[in-house]
Protein backbone atom coordinates (compact mmCIF):
# COMPACT_ATOMS: atom_id res chain seq x y z
CA UNK A 1 0.00 0.00 0.00
CA UNK A 2 3.12 2.69 0.87
CA UNK A 3 4.30 2.30 -3.05
CA UNK A 4 0.35 2.79 -4.00
CA UNK A 5 -0.07 5.86 -2.12
CA UNK A 6 3.51 6.85 -3.01
CA UNK A 7 2.01 6.98 -7.11
CA UNK A 8 3.03 3.14 -8.24
CA UNK A 9 -0.55 2.84 -8.72
CA UNK A 10 -0.09 -0.68 -10.32
CA UNK A 11 0.37 -1.63 -6.58
CA UNK A 12 -3.25 -1.89 -6.15
CA UNK A 13 -3.75 -4.75 -8.58
CA UNK A 14 -1.85 -6.79 -5.94
CA UNK A 15 -3.82 -5.76 -3.38
CA UNK A 16 -6.87 -6.21 -5.44
CA UNK A 17 -5.85 -9.96 -6.39
CA UNK A 18 -4.89 -10.66 -2.41
CA UNK A 19 -8.24 -8.55 -0.98
CA UNK A 20 -11.28 -8.84 -3.15
CA UNK A 21 -12.64 -12.13 -2.60
CA UNK A 22 -12.29 -11.60 1.13
CA UNK A 23 -13.80 -8.34 0.86
CA UNK A 24 -16.85 -9.67 -1.80
CA UNK A 25 -17.49 -12.29 1.32
CA UNK A 26 -17.80 -9.92 3.59
CA UNK A 27 -20.32 -7.39 1.87
CA UNK A 28 -21.96 -10.51 0.85
CA UNK A 29 -22.85 -11.97 4.29
CA UNK A 30 -23.96 -8.32 5.24
CA UNK A 31 -25.83 -7.54 2.00
CA UNK A 32 -27.13 -10.57 0.89
CA UNK A 33 -27.18 -9.22 -2.90
CA UNK A 34 -24.21 -9.91 -5.07
CA UNK A 35 -24.28 -6.94 -7.03
CA UNK A 36 -24.52 -4.38 -4.38
CA UNK A 37 -21.68 -6.57 -2.75
CA UNK A 38 -19.31 -6.09 -6.26
CA UNK A 39 -20.32 -2.75 -6.52
CA UNK A 40 -18.85 -2.26 -3.06
CA UNK A 41 -15.94 -3.74 -3.72
CA UNK A 42 -15.23 -1.50 -6.69
CA UNK A 43 -16.19 1.45 -4.33
CA UNK A 44 -13.84 0.72 -1.75
CA UNK A 45 -10.98 -0.03 -3.87
CA UNK A 46 -11.86 3.46 -5.71
CA UNK A 47 -11.64 5.29 -1.62
CA UNK A 48 -8.26 3.31 -1.55
CA UNK A 49 -7.36 5.70 -4.83
CA UNK A 50 -9.03 8.62 -3.33
CA UNK A 51 -7.56 8.94 0.12
CA UNK A 52 -4.25 6.57 -0.79
CA UNK A 53 -2.42 9.66 0.78
CA UNK A 54 -4.40 8.92 4.32
CA UNK A 55 -2.73 5.33 5.11
CA UNK A 56 0.45 5.33 7.26
CA UNK A 57 3.29 3.47 6.37
CA UNK A 58 3.19 1.47 9.70
CA UNK A 59 -0.67 0.88 9.75
CA UNK A 60 -1.67 -2.95 9.13
CA UNK A 61 -3.75 -2.11 5.65
CA UNK A 62 -6.51 -4.71 6.01
CA UNK A 63 -7.46 -2.86 9.22
CA UNK A 64 -7.23 0.29 7.05
CA UNK A 65 -9.23 -1.34 4.50
CA UNK A 66 -12.36 -2.54 6.80
CA UNK A 67 -12.84 0.90 8.21
CA UNK A 68 -13.21 1.80 4.63
CA UNK A 69 -14.95 -1.43 3.80
CA UNK A 70 -17.27 -0.42 7.00
CA UNK A 71 -17.99 3.28 5.78
CA UNK A 72 -18.58 2.32 2.37
CA UNK A 73 -21.09 0.04 3.43
CA UNK A 74 -22.91 2.33 5.80
CA UNK A 75 -22.90 5.13 3.13
CA UNK A 76 -24.78 2.27 0.58
CA UNK A 77 -27.03 1.26 3.40
CA UNK A 78 -28.23 4.57 4.18
CA UNK A 79 -28.71 5.38 0.32
CA UNK A 80 -30.94 2.37 -0.07
CA UNK A 81 -32.46 1.91 3.12
CA UNK A 82 -35.43 0.45 0.95
CA UNK A 83 -33.35 -2.50 -0.44
CA UNK A 84 -32.69 -3.14 2.68
CA UNK A 85 -36.28 -4.12 3.64
CA UNK A 86 -35.94 -6.59 0.56
CA UNK A 87 -33.35 -7.87 2.38
CA UNK A 88 -35.79 -8.45 5.39
CA UNK A 89 -38.41 -9.96 2.82
CA UNK A 90 -35.91 -12.56 1.78
CA UNK A 91 -35.21 -13.14 5.40
CA UNK A 92 -38.60 -14.45 6.08
CA UNK A 93 -39.17 -16.52 2.64
CA UNK A 94 -38.97 -20.34 4.02
CA UNK A 95 -35.51 -22.04 3.46
CA UNK A 96 -35.24 -23.71 0.44
CA UNK A 97 -34.79 -27.24 1.97
CA UNK A 98 -37.29 -26.48 4.49
CA UNK A 99 -39.22 -29.29 4.07
CA UNK A 100 -39.74 -31.62 7.08
CA UNK A 101 -38.07 -35.08 6.53
CA UNK A 102 -40.04 -38.21 7.84
CA UNK A 103 -37.90 -38.59 10.73
CA UNK A 104 -37.50 -35.18 11.43
CA UNK A 105 -33.84 -35.07 10.75
CA UNK A 106 -31.81 -32.50 9.72
CA UNK A 107 -29.99 -33.11 7.08
CA UNK A 108 -26.35 -30.83 6.79
CA UNK A 109 -27.34 -28.80 4.30
CA UNK A 110 -31.10 -27.81 6.11
CA UNK A 111 -28.39 -26.89 9.22
CA UNK A 112 -26.84 -24.70 7.19
CA UNK A 113 -29.87 -22.70 5.60
CA UNK A 114 -31.37 -22.39 9.17
CA UNK A 115 -27.63 -21.53 10.31
CA UNK A 116 -27.79 -18.51 7.74
CA UNK A 117 -30.96 -17.61 8.58
CA UNK A 118 -30.34 -17.55 12.41
CA UNK A 119 -27.28 -14.96 11.28
CA UNK A 120 -29.85 -13.11 9.20
CA UNK A 121 -32.06 -12.58 12.18
CA UNK A 122 -29.00 -10.90 14.22
CA UNK A 123 -29.11 -7.46 14.81
CA UNK A 124 -26.78 -5.56 12.08
CA UNK A 125 -23.77 -4.70 14.52
CA UNK A 126 -24.05 -8.27 16.31
CA UNK A 127 -23.84 -10.38 12.67
CA UNK A 128 -20.99 -7.62 11.78
CA UNK A 129 -19.03 -8.38 14.61
CA UNK A 130 -19.39 -12.34 13.92
CA UNK A 131 -19.01 -11.45 10.01
CA UNK A 132 -15.31 -9.78 10.91
CA UNK A 133 -14.44 -12.21 13.66
CA UNK A 134 -15.75 -15.97 12.37
CA UNK A 135 -15.65 -15.41 8.16
CA UNK A 136 -13.02 -12.58 7.87
CA UNK A 137 -10.95 -14.45 11.01
CA UNK A 138 -9.71 -10.87 11.92
CA UNK A 139 -8.04 -11.17 15.74
CA UNK A 140 -9.77 -8.96 18.01
CA UNK A 141 -7.24 -6.61 18.33
CA UNK A 142 -8.17 -5.76 14.38
CA UNK A 143 -11.50 -5.58 14.94
CA UNK A 144 -10.84 -3.24 17.93
CA UNK A 145 -9.34 -1.09 15.59
CA UNK A 146 -12.14 -0.70 12.98
CA UNK A 147 -14.64 -0.55 15.29
CA UNK A 148 -12.74 1.93 17.21
CA UNK A 149 -13.25 0.34 20.88
CA UNK A 150 -11.33 -1.71 23.40
CA UNK A 151 -10.29 -5.47 22.92
CA UNK A 152 -11.87 -6.09 25.85
CA UNK A 153 -15.55 -4.76 24.45
CA UNK A 154 -15.46 -6.98 21.25
CA UNK A 155 -14.25 -10.07 23.31
CA UNK A 156 -17.55 -8.97 25.09
CA UNK A 157 -19.44 -8.46 22.25
CA UNK A 158 -18.76 -11.67 20.41
CA UNK A 159 -19.68 -13.86 23.19
CA UNK A 160 -22.57 -12.01 23.27
CA UNK A 161 -23.34 -12.31 19.50
CA UNK A 162 -22.65 -15.63 19.78
CA UNK A 163 -25.36 -16.39 22.66
CA UNK A 164 -27.66 -14.27 20.65
CA UNK A 165 -26.92 -16.92 17.39
CA UNK A 166 -27.55 -19.74 19.79
CA UNK A 167 -30.89 -18.51 20.71
CA UNK A 168 -32.06 -17.61 17.22
CA UNK A 169 -30.34 -20.92 15.68
CA UNK A 170 -32.83 -22.56 18.54
CA UNK A 171 -35.91 -20.66 17.45
CA UNK A 172 -35.72 -21.13 13.90
CA UNK A 173 -35.08 -24.83 14.69
CA UNK A 174 -38.34 -24.81 16.20
CA UNK A 175 -40.21 -23.32 13.59
CA UNK A 176 -39.06 -25.75 11.13
CA UNK A 177 -40.62 -28.44 13.72
CA UNK A 178 -43.99 -26.55 13.27
CA UNK B 1 -13.69 -17.76 39.58
CA UNK B 2 -16.81 -16.94 38.76
CA UNK B 3 -19.83 -17.32 35.75
CA UNK B 4 -18.98 -14.08 34.54
CA UNK B 5 -14.96 -14.03 34.83
CA UNK B 6 -15.18 -17.53 32.75
CA UNK B 7 -17.27 -15.74 30.11
CA UNK B 8 -14.94 -13.39 29.28
CA UNK B 9 -12.33 -16.18 27.59
CA UNK B 10 -14.98 -17.36 25.99
CA UNK B 11 -14.46 -15.19 22.26
CA UNK B 12 -10.40 -16.09 23.12
CA UNK B 13 -11.32 -19.76 23.03
CA UNK B 14 -14.03 -19.83 19.73
CA UNK B 15 -11.15 -17.70 18.07
CA UNK B 16 -8.14 -20.33 18.81
CA UNK B 17 -6.57 -16.65 20.46
CA UNK B 18 -6.31 -18.57 23.75
CA UNK B 19 -6.59 -22.02 24.92
CA UNK B 20 -8.66 -21.88 28.30
CA UNK B 21 -6.63 -21.33 31.23
CA UNK B 22 -6.26 -23.38 34.56
CA UNK B 23 -8.95 -21.37 36.22
CA UNK B 24 -11.18 -21.69 33.16
CA UNK B 25 -10.93 -25.30 32.67
CA UNK B 26 -11.18 -25.59 36.69
CA UNK B 27 -14.15 -24.11 36.34
CA UNK B 28 -15.89 -25.45 33.82
CA UNK B 29 -15.32 -28.86 35.40
CA UNK B 30 -17.26 -28.20 37.98
CA UNK B 31 -20.24 -25.38 36.45
CA UNK B 32 -22.40 -27.10 34.29
CA UNK B 33 -24.29 -24.27 33.22
CA UNK B 34 -20.42 -22.34 31.85
CA UNK B 35 -19.67 -25.77 30.22
CA UNK B 36 -22.99 -26.35 28.66
CA UNK B 37 -22.76 -22.86 27.06
CA UNK B 38 -19.18 -23.12 25.95
CA UNK B 39 -19.96 -26.35 24.55
CA UNK B 40 -22.75 -25.25 22.21
CA UNK B 41 -20.97 -21.70 21.21
CA UNK B 42 -18.09 -24.21 19.51
CA UNK B 43 -20.04 -26.47 17.94
CA UNK B 44 -22.34 -23.37 16.54
CA UNK B 45 -19.03 -21.65 15.33
CA UNK B 46 -17.52 -24.38 13.89
CA UNK B 47 -21.02 -25.02 12.18
CA UNK B 48 -20.82 -21.64 10.93
CA UNK B 49 -17.71 -22.05 8.89
CA UNK B 50 -19.84 -24.38 6.76
CA UNK B 51 -21.51 -21.68 5.49
CA UNK B 52 -20.52 -21.27 2.05
CA UNK B 53 -20.16 -17.80 0.12
CA UNK B 54 -20.35 -17.44 -3.90
CA UNK B 55 -17.51 -15.91 -5.62
CA UNK B 56 -17.73 -12.75 -7.51
CA UNK B 57 -18.17 -12.75 -10.98
CA UNK B 58 -15.80 -11.86 -13.61
CA UNK B 59 -17.08 -8.78 -14.11
CA UNK B 60 -15.48 -7.10 -10.98
CA UNK B 61 -12.20 -7.87 -12.34
CA UNK B 62 -12.74 -5.99 -15.41
CA UNK B 63 -14.29 -3.38 -13.63
CA UNK B 64 -11.00 -3.19 -11.09
CA UNK B 65 -9.17 -2.91 -13.84
CA UNK B 66 -11.09 -0.35 -16.00
CA UNK B 67 -10.87 1.81 -12.86
CA UNK B 68 -7.03 1.22 -12.55
CA UNK B 69 -6.15 1.92 -16.12
CA UNK B 70 -8.42 5.39 -15.55
CA UNK B 71 -6.49 6.02 -12.49
CA UNK B 72 -3.05 5.42 -13.91
CA UNK B 73 -4.43 7.76 -17.62
CA UNK B 74 -5.08 10.73 -14.83
CA UNK B 75 -2.11 10.22 -12.82
CA UNK B 76 0.27 9.64 -15.85
CA UNK B 77 -0.70 12.57 -17.52
CA UNK B 78 0.55 14.76 -14.58
CA UNK B 79 3.62 12.62 -14.06
CA UNK B 80 5.47 9.78 -15.52
CA UNK B 81 6.91 7.62 -12.97
CA UNK B 82 10.59 8.80 -13.28
CA UNK B 83 9.64 12.43 -12.75
CA UNK B 84 7.37 11.38 -9.82
CA UNK B 85 10.42 9.41 -8.40
CA UNK B 86 12.39 12.51 -9.26
CA UNK B 87 10.52 14.35 -7.13
CA UNK B 88 10.19 12.86 -4.20
CA UNK B 89 14.13 12.12 -4.14
CA UNK B 90 16.44 14.08 -1.82
CA UNK B 91 18.56 15.16 -4.74
CA UNK B 92 15.75 16.98 -6.18
CA UNK B 93 15.82 20.51 -3.96
CA UNK B 94 19.69 20.93 -4.17
CA UNK B 95 20.01 20.03 -8.18
CA UNK B 96 17.37 21.91 -8.75
CA UNK B 97 18.10 25.13 -6.90
CA UNK B 98 21.55 24.65 -8.46
CA UNK B 99 20.12 24.32 -12.21
CA UNK B 100 18.14 27.60 -11.93
CA UNK B 101 21.18 29.13 -10.62
CA UNK B 102 23.11 28.70 -13.22
CA UNK B 103 19.98 28.82 -16.06
CA UNK B 104 19.56 32.54 -13.96
CA UNK B 105 23.59 33.03 -14.78
CA UNK B 106 23.06 32.20 -18.25
CA UNK B 107 20.19 33.90 -18.95
CA UNK B 108 22.05 36.93 -17.07
CA UNK B 109 25.24 36.59 -19.39
CA UNK B 110 23.42 36.18 -22.59
CA UNK B 111 21.57 39.54 -21.23
CA UNK B 112 19.10 40.79 -24.13
CA UNK B 113 19.76 37.95 -26.41
CA UNK B 114 17.68 37.06 -29.20
CA UNK B 115 13.91 36.37 -29.02
CA UNK B 116 14.86 33.31 -31.63
CA UNK B 117 17.54 31.74 -29.21
CA UNK B 118 15.31 31.53 -26.33
CA UNK B 119 12.74 30.18 -28.22
CA UNK B 120 14.65 27.64 -29.75
CA UNK B 121 16.21 26.57 -26.51
CA UNK B 122 12.55 26.41 -25.18
CA UNK B 123 11.48 24.09 -27.98
CA UNK B 124 14.92 22.17 -28.21
CA UNK B 125 14.20 21.93 -23.59
CA UNK B 126 10.37 20.81 -24.36
CA UNK B 127 11.77 18.07 -27.19
CA UNK B 128 14.28 16.64 -24.44
CA UNK B 129 11.43 16.56 -22.05
CA UNK B 130 9.12 14.48 -24.51
CA UNK B 131 11.31 12.55 -25.06
CA UNK B 132 12.11 11.74 -21.36
CA UNK B 133 8.80 11.13 -21.02
CA UNK B 134 8.58 8.78 -23.41
CA UNK B 135 11.21 6.54 -22.10
CA UNK B 136 9.66 6.32 -19.28
CA UNK B 137 6.65 5.21 -20.67
CA UNK B 138 8.28 3.03 -23.01
CA UNK B 139 9.64 0.61 -19.78
CA UNK B 140 6.26 0.83 -18.39
CA UNK B 141 4.66 -2.55 -16.70
CA UNK B 142 1.41 -1.64 -18.44
CA UNK B 143 0.79 -2.25 -22.01
CA UNK B 144 -1.68 0.61 -22.08
CA UNK B 145 1.48 3.02 -21.01
CA UNK B 146 3.42 1.71 -23.29
CA UNK B 147 1.75 2.45 -26.06
CA UNK B 148 1.25 6.11 -24.83
CA UNK B 149 5.12 6.17 -24.53
CA UNK B 150 4.95 4.84 -28.29
CA UNK B 151 3.14 7.63 -29.53
CA UNK B 152 4.42 9.95 -26.78
CA UNK B 153 8.04 9.27 -29.33
CA UNK B 154 6.14 10.32 -32.47
CA UNK B 155 5.69 13.69 -31.07
CA UNK B 156 9.42 14.41 -30.85
CA UNK B 157 10.82 15.76 -34.29
CA UNK B 158 13.91 13.96 -34.02
CA UNK B 159 14.59 11.17 -31.66
CA UNK B 160 17.68 10.66 -29.98
CA UNK B 161 19.49 7.20 -30.18
CA UNK B 162 18.40 6.27 -26.88
CA UNK B 163 14.31 6.72 -28.23
CA UNK B 164 15.08 4.94 -31.25
CA UNK B 165 16.62 1.88 -29.40
CA UNK B 166 13.87 1.73 -27.08
CA UNK B 167 11.37 1.69 -29.50
CA UNK B 168 13.60 -1.53 -31.41
CA UNK B 169 13.37 -3.13 -28.03
CA UNK B 170 9.79 -2.65 -27.73
CA UNK B 171 9.18 -3.97 -31.37
CA UNK B 172 12.07 -7.53 -30.73
CA UNK B 173 10.57 -7.91 -27.28
CA UNK B 174 7.45 -6.59 -25.93
CA UNK B 175 4.89 -9.29 -25.49
CA UNK B 176 1.92 -7.05 -26.41
CA UNK B 177 1.62 -7.13 -30.44
CA UNK B 178 -0.56 -3.68 -30.83
CA UNK B 179 2.75 -2.59 -28.62
CA UNK B 180 4.76 -3.67 -31.06
CA UNK B 181 2.71 -2.72 -34.41
CA UNK B 182 3.06 1.13 -33.08
CA UNK B 183 6.81 0.71 -32.79
CA UNK B 184 6.68 -0.32 -36.49
CA UNK B 185 4.63 2.89 -37.31
CA UNK B 186 6.92 5.28 -34.39
CA UNK B 187 10.15 3.57 -36.71
CA UNK B 188 8.96 4.64 -40.14
CA UNK B 189 10.22 8.00 -40.13
CA UNK B 190 13.36 7.18 -38.42
CA UNK B 191 14.43 4.31 -41.57
CA UNK B 192 17.01 6.34 -42.50
CA UNK B 193 18.86 5.72 -39.48
CA UNK B 194 21.53 2.75 -40.11
CA UNK B 195 20.98 1.48 -36.59
CA UNK B 196 16.97 1.38 -37.14
CA UNK B 197 17.27 -0.56 -40.63
CA UNK B 198 19.51 -3.15 -38.61
CA UNK B 199 17.12 -3.45 -35.90
CA UNK B 200 13.91 -3.90 -38.05
CA UNK B 201 15.93 -6.50 -40.46
CA UNK B 202 16.83 -8.61 -37.73
CA UNK B 203 13.48 -8.03 -35.73
CA UNK B 204 12.12 -10.00 -38.45
CA UNK B 205 13.25 -13.18 -37.37
CA UNK B 206 12.00 -12.32 -34.28
CA UNK B 207 8.23 -11.86 -34.65
CA UNK B 208 5.64 -14.72 -34.49
CA UNK B 209 2.83 -12.74 -35.27
CA UNK B 210 1.31 -12.75 -39.18
CA UNK B 211 0.21 -9.31 -38.44
CA UNK B 212 3.85 -7.92 -36.66
CA UNK B 213 5.82 -9.98 -39.61
CA UNK B 214 3.09 -7.86 -42.68
CA UNK B 215 3.99 -4.39 -41.01
CA UNK B 216 7.87 -5.22 -40.45
CA UNK B 217 7.87 -6.41 -44.48
CA UNK B 218 5.36 -3.13 -45.79
CA UNK B 219 8.40 -0.91 -43.84
CA UNK B 220 11.26 -2.61 -45.03
CA UNK B 221 9.88 -2.08 -48.71
CA UNK B 222 9.08 0.88 -48.57
CA UNK B 223 12.11 2.04 -47.19
CA UNK B 224 13.77 0.19 -50.13
CA UNK B 225 16.62 -1.11 -47.72
CA UNK B 226 18.29 -3.52 -50.18
CA UNK B 227 19.98 -4.77 -46.96
CA UNK B 228 16.37 -6.04 -46.19
CA UNK B 229 16.62 -8.74 -49.03
CA UNK B 230 18.77 -11.42 -47.20
CA UNK B 231 15.93 -11.29 -43.85
CA UNK B 232 13.04 -11.45 -46.41
CA UNK B 233 14.81 -14.75 -48.47
CA UNK B 234 15.04 -16.18 -45.00
CA UNK B 235 11.74 -15.75 -43.87
CA UNK B 236 10.06 -16.97 -47.25
CA UNK B 237 11.57 -20.27 -46.89
CA UNK B 238 10.53 -21.10 -43.89
CA UNK B 239 8.01 -23.64 -43.90
CA UNK B 240 5.20 -22.68 -41.43
CA UNK B 241 4.98 -19.26 -42.84
CA UNK B 242 1.50 -17.68 -42.91
CA UNK B 243 1.27 -17.31 -46.95
CA UNK B 244 -0.35 -14.25 -46.65
CA UNK B 245 3.15 -13.43 -45.08
CA UNK B 246 4.85 -15.27 -47.95
CA UNK B 247 3.14 -13.72 -50.69
CA UNK B 248 3.92 -10.24 -49.25
CA UNK B 249 7.61 -10.78 -48.91
CA UNK B 250 7.99 -12.39 -52.22
CA UNK B 251 6.25 -9.12 -53.56
CA UNK B 252 8.70 -7.42 -51.31
CA UNK B 253 11.81 -9.02 -52.89
CA UNK B 254 10.66 -7.96 -55.74
CA UNK B 255 9.94 -4.50 -55.48
CA UNK B 256 13.74 -5.10 -54.10
CA UNK B 257 15.58 -5.83 -57.15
Amino acid sequence: MTKVRDGELDSLAVLFERHHRPLFAYFLRLTASRSASEDLVQEVFLRILKYRQTYSSGSPFTTWMYQIARNAQVDQFRRSRPESSLDEDELDKPPVSSEPAADQQVSRSEEVDLLRRALDRLPRDKKELLILSRFQELKHEQIAAILACEVNTVKVRVYRAMKDLAGAFQQVMQERRI
Amino acid sequence: MRCDDAKAYFADVLTGAKRGTHELDSHIAVCPDCRHDLERMQLLWDQLGSIPVDEPTPALRRRFYALLDEAKRTEGARLPNRFRSWLRSPAFFPITAAACLLIGLALGRVGGGKPDTEMSQLRGEVASLRQIVALSLLQNQSASDRLRGVTYSTEVNQPDREVLAALVDRLNYDTNVNVRLAAIDALQRSMRDPMVRQGVRESLARQDSPLVQLALIELMSEARDPQAKAALERLTREASLNPAVKLKAERALLRLE
